[in-house]
């Protein structure tokens, strides 16, 4: 496919704001990405950290006491945010989707699940006969191995499994280009988490649509993204090919920290590390670096300034101390 | 971080008794502090608390002397007016206000007691009580409340203030008992009541302290629906005829009103009164009961979209700030 | 290995709940015929997926669920059928701690007050509460305490009220602390600082812990011997030192390769999950994972396989195993 590097989603510059009781909090502060078609973006970091901010300003679904402040959202070169409220609607679910961490958030607990699944095609494919849509719904249920008498069922007949299952056979029913998955797997057992991101996988390669897929485990997005990115209090302080965060070895101290926390199988034991200390304070930031109180590398500069993103190896970092090594380096 | 700074300022002092937040932002005081609708209502409230108390000071005549001018419209004597028995009105009213309130609270504290007997504890107890008492609660909800109402009022015959307060709070707990049991029943398998019970708290302490608390807003609506419950309970069984006919409360002038033909007499002064009273005290509960439910269900608030211009402007001087 | 003393004993523990799903019913046994020991100062760790029992397991160890058959025995006493007031001196020994973080402190009262009427219940009239509260936030982390006490449970973090539930657990100065799933709604990031707390308890306050839980690489980290669960049914009970090598049941492997993001051998069918509830109903003959394991044969769907020793203090019940040990016997 030649899709001559047009991104299906382009942020930039992205600033989403809350106004809280105490103050305003920048959330997401100053990000920029892009994902190209069929790529699955990971997006990393601690609850707090603004990944699921973005994921709803993404969609278009922030709640009412937040805002974008700045920069720009694109999602196949259409800016949302220059969209009317019914043709923002129209446009999500059409071309962006969103699977949740509960599919109890998608699915109403007192409607059959089949039931549902045709709502979204009277409304977004009115023009579909009704025979037409349950041999949709029947080949999207194939496709993500559940057996069609489930259609009868409401959800909470169902396993976790079969309904993060059916929530992704929902969010692709109408071919959308990007999907975005806040935590699809976090609430389920391991060995059905793995089913499922296989299932991910395995559908992401026959159907090519992109993926923002948000976790707070490294080890299982590094499992399944393509590309890579960590947040810290609203930045992106480190981005690059999801094998560098398995191969290389200089990181930020941040992503070293959530690296050290995966829990490694050789050996006899299992060792796990915390990263140590508390999430940070978006309303009252400290000074420089967002980082520093946690960070075993932090020195005079880190509380000066605030790092930029500087390339490193594959990818890109945004910290001091990292910048001074790479210089040490090219020196000696 | 800012955590420090507390610390160091406070860990000197933390030894003695603390103030300890408490909180009211769950209770009453703060349903008042936010909310308009809720301020309204208490307000109108406690003008009727205050006319019942006040009554005996309050009424200019006694409400049974008939001695006045039947059929008098309200005038400077008689600002109500009389009735067709020559009773003044005004003085019927306050009167009557008295004893509709208090047949409407005490029937109320009857049946909230039976509500939280038969509902409450045995929904923290489970087994075979709850069952038990589920299915009384069932049973009693399935009987007609007025003909239940209206038989065991015709049965007692000469009912006073006490017999009144019983067929009324007797017959309406039913209901209550069975919204206060499945909040119960889904609050008391809520991990920290069971972590209560680990360590060590005696069942009326959970009941009372892990989990009444959490309940209080329904609680509250609760008691509010049951007050307007009763007195609109005592007010049809007056109008029946069926009442303490020797005394005067809202309901039983409109009796007397609809008797002595005050409709045919266009003599509205007699009717609009007790009418009116039930109605507005209605409004009043009603009001606090929306105020209650918009300050504790957030979906029922007005959600304040932020205005983003004024977000992006506040954004920009933040970070024109930090930049300098 | 020094034999330690036993503190908690079950015998074929069974749990039965009554299922009704329209006009059916039916009986199910989340626990079926457990037996299990915990020494005192022992960490063991209850491994199992979602609708395996362990959680069911837990709470009636914890006597949150009453033992329709089999024997709980405390420090030799029998628990197994203990009234209100006996459950009440029962829980001064045996504590528990959730899963859900977010249930399990009341919403409406601040950390000092949460905590400071157990401290009050269970410390000794010479003991000042205040002391006590202010020693067991330090000992679990909560710093600086003053700010900490003055919290609402929504002002604190996942990390922060699971501490603070299991300074109300500590409160009762117990032997044995069941934690359930202690971690898993906790960001990876921070689930390690929650275990190390566990196991400073341990070393520090001579606590026994159960850990619970689906996450198999936890287990390992923590605890010193594993009990796997499947379907209400112990599969093995291995040494956690020993089990990455030497661990042998299908499940067990299974749960290891997910750990290890490996593939299974025989992709699962689409009715792999639906499966695993009707494995718990009491009618339910056959191995619990006969449904979905690789390598079940006949007997299996038929006959329960019994835990047998297939190693030095390593059982496992499952037919092929027990054959091919029988084989090497011979």
């Amino acid at each position: 496919m030649n899709e001559n590097h047009s991104a299906i989603l382009s942020i930039e510059h992205v600033s989403v704001v809350y106004e809280t009781e105490a103050g305003l909090a920048p959330a997401v502060n100053d990000v920029t990405l892009e994902l190209e078609p069929g790529k699955i973006l990971g997006l990393v970091g601690e609850s707090g950290c603004g990944k699921s901010t973005l994921a709803q300003a993404i969609m278009g679904l922030l709640p009412p006491n937040a805002s974008l402040v700045e920069g720009r959202i694109a999602v196949q070169d259409c800016d949302l945010y220059t969209l009317s409220e019914p043709a923002l609607r129209a446009f999500r679910w059409k071309n962006v989707s969103m699977v949740f961490q509960s599919a109890l958030v998608t699915l109403n607990p007192v409607i059959p699940v089949g039931k549902q699944f045709e709502e979204i095609f009277t409304i977004h494919r009115p023009a579909m006969s009704r025979p037409e849509v349950l041999r949709r719904i029947e080949e999207l249920l194939n496709l993500v191995r559940i057996h069609p008498q489930h259609l009868r069922n409401f959800a909470h007949e169902l396993s976790g499994g079969m309904r993060q299952r059916v929530a992704i056979a929902m969010a692709i029913a109408l071919d959308p280009a990007l999907i975005i998955m806040d935590e699809p797997t976090t609430a389920l057992d391991a060995v059905v988490q793995q089913e499922i991101l296989d299932e991910i996988r395995r559908i992401q390669e026959i159907k090519r649509f992109a993926v923002v897929f948000i976790s707070h485990d490294l080890r299982l997005v590094s499992y399944i993204s393509s590309e890579i990115a960590i947040m810290y209090a609203g930045k992106i302080v480190e981005f690059g090919p999801a094998e560098r965060f398995l191969s290389e070895a200089r990181h930020h101290p941040y992503t070293q920290g959530l690296l050290d926390s995966i829990p490694h199988l050789e050996g006899e034991r299992f060792s796990i590390h915390s990263v140590p200390g508390s999430p940070p304070d978006l309303v009252n930031p400290v000074s420089g670096c967002a980082f520093h109180p946690r960070c075993f590398a932090a020195y005079e500069a880190c509380l000066a300034a605030a790092p930029q993103l500087k390339r490193v190896g594959s990818g890109q970092i945004a910290c001091f101390d990292v910048e001074r090594k790479q210089k040490e380096e090219a020196h000696g | 971080m800012a955590e420090m700074r507390i610390a160091g300022t406070q860990d000197a002092k933390h030894d003695g008794p603390r103030p300890i937040r408490n909180a009211s932002r769950f209770g009453w005081i703060g349903v008042l502090k936010k909310n308009r609708k809720a301020q309204v209502g208490f307000i109108i409230f406690m003008g009727f608390i205050l006319v019942a108390v006040l009554a005996p000071e309050i009424a200019r005549y006694s409400p049974s002397n008939t001695n006045f001018p039947p059929l008098e419209p309200p005038s400077a004597q008689h600002w109500f007016g009389t009735t067709g028995l020559g009773q003044d009105v005004y003085s019927q009213f306050i009167w009557g206000t008295r004893s509709s309130l208090i047949v409407g609270f005490g029937a109320t504290l009857i049946s909230t007691l039976l509500a939280v007997a038969v509902g409450m504890y045995p929904a923290y107890w489970g087994g075979w009580l709850d069952r038990v008492m589920a299915t009384f609660t069932n049973i009693f909800l399935v009987i007609p409340g007025l003909p239940l109402m209206i038989v065991a009022a015709a049965y007692v015959h000469h009912s006073n203030t006490l017999t009144m307060m019983a067929i009324i709070g007797l017959t309406g707990w039913a209901g209550r008992a069975r919204v206060l049991r499945s909040q119960t029943l889904s609050l008391a398998r809520r991990e920290f009541v069971w972590a209560a019970r680990l360590t060590g708290a005696s069942d009326w302490r959970v009941l009372v302290h892990e989990i009444l608390p959490n309940m209080l807003s329904l609680f509250m609506a609760s008691l509010l629906y049951g007050i307007l419950g009763a007195i609109l309970a005592e007010a049809g069984l007056e109008f029946l005829g069926l009442g303490n006919l020797s005394g005067v409360s809202w309901g039983s002038l409109l009796y007397w009103a609809n008797n002595g033909g005050a409709v045919l007499d266009g003599a509205w002064w007699w009717l609009l009164p007790g009418g009116l009273g039930i109605a507005v005290f209605g409004t009043s509960l009603a009001l606090m009961n929306f105020g209650l439910d918009e300050v504790t269900n957030p979906r029922l608030r007005q959600m304040s979209m932020v205005s983003r211009d004024r977000l992006m402007r506040a954004w920009r001087a933040l970070k024109g700030e930090s930049s300098l | 290995m020094v034999e330690a003393e036993e503190l908690l004993r079950g015998d074929n523990l069974v749990v039965q709940f009554r299922q009704t799903q329209g006009f059916r019913r039916h009986l199910i046994y989340p626990v079926n015929q457990i037996s299990l020991a915990v020494a005192s100062n022992e960490i063991v760790g209850i491994v199992g997926e979602s609708g395996s029992g362990k959680t069911t397991l837990g709470r009636a160890l914890a006597g949150m669920t009453s033992i329709v058959q089999g024997s709980l025995w405390l420090k030799g006493r029998n628990v197994s059928r203990l009234n209100r007031k006996e459950l009440r001196k029962y829980w001064e020994q045996v504590q528990m701690i959730f899963q859900d973080v977010y249930n399990s402190l009341n919403p409406i009262y601040t950390v000092e007050q949460q905590l400071s009427v157990p401290i009050q219940r269970h410390a000794s009239p010479t003991q000042s509460v205040q002391r006590e509260l202010e020693n067991l936030l330090q000992l679990t982390g909560l710093t600086p305490t003053a700010a900490v006490r003055a919290r609402l449970p929504h002002e604190l973090s996942g990390g922060q009220r699971q501490r603070v539930a299991i300074v109300r657990a500590l409160a009762a100065q117990p032997d044995l602390l069941i934690a359930d799933e202690p971690v898993s709604m906790l960001d990876v990031s921070l689930r390690a600082e929650i275990l190390q707390l566990l196991g400073h308890l341990r070393d520090n306050l001579g606590l026994a812990i159960v850990y619970i839980t689906h996450d198999l690489p936890s287990a390992v980290y923590i605890a010193d011997r594993i009990l796997v669960m499947y379907g209400g049914c112990l599969v093995e009970t291995i040494r956690a030192d020993a089990l990455i090598q030497e661990s042998r049941h299908p499940y067990t492997e299974r749960l290891l390769a997910a750990a290890r993001f490996e593939k299974p051998a025989s992709p699962p069918g689409s009715g792999s999950e639906s499966a695993t509830s009707s494995v718990l109903l009491a009618s339910y003959k056959g191995c619990p994972y006969a449904p979905r394991c690789p390598i079940a044969s006949q007997i299996c769907s038929t006959t329960r396989p019994s835990l047998v020793q297939i190693g030095h203090n390593h059982l496992a019940a499952c037919h092929a195993l027990s054959a091919s040990s029988e084989a090497q016997g011979r």
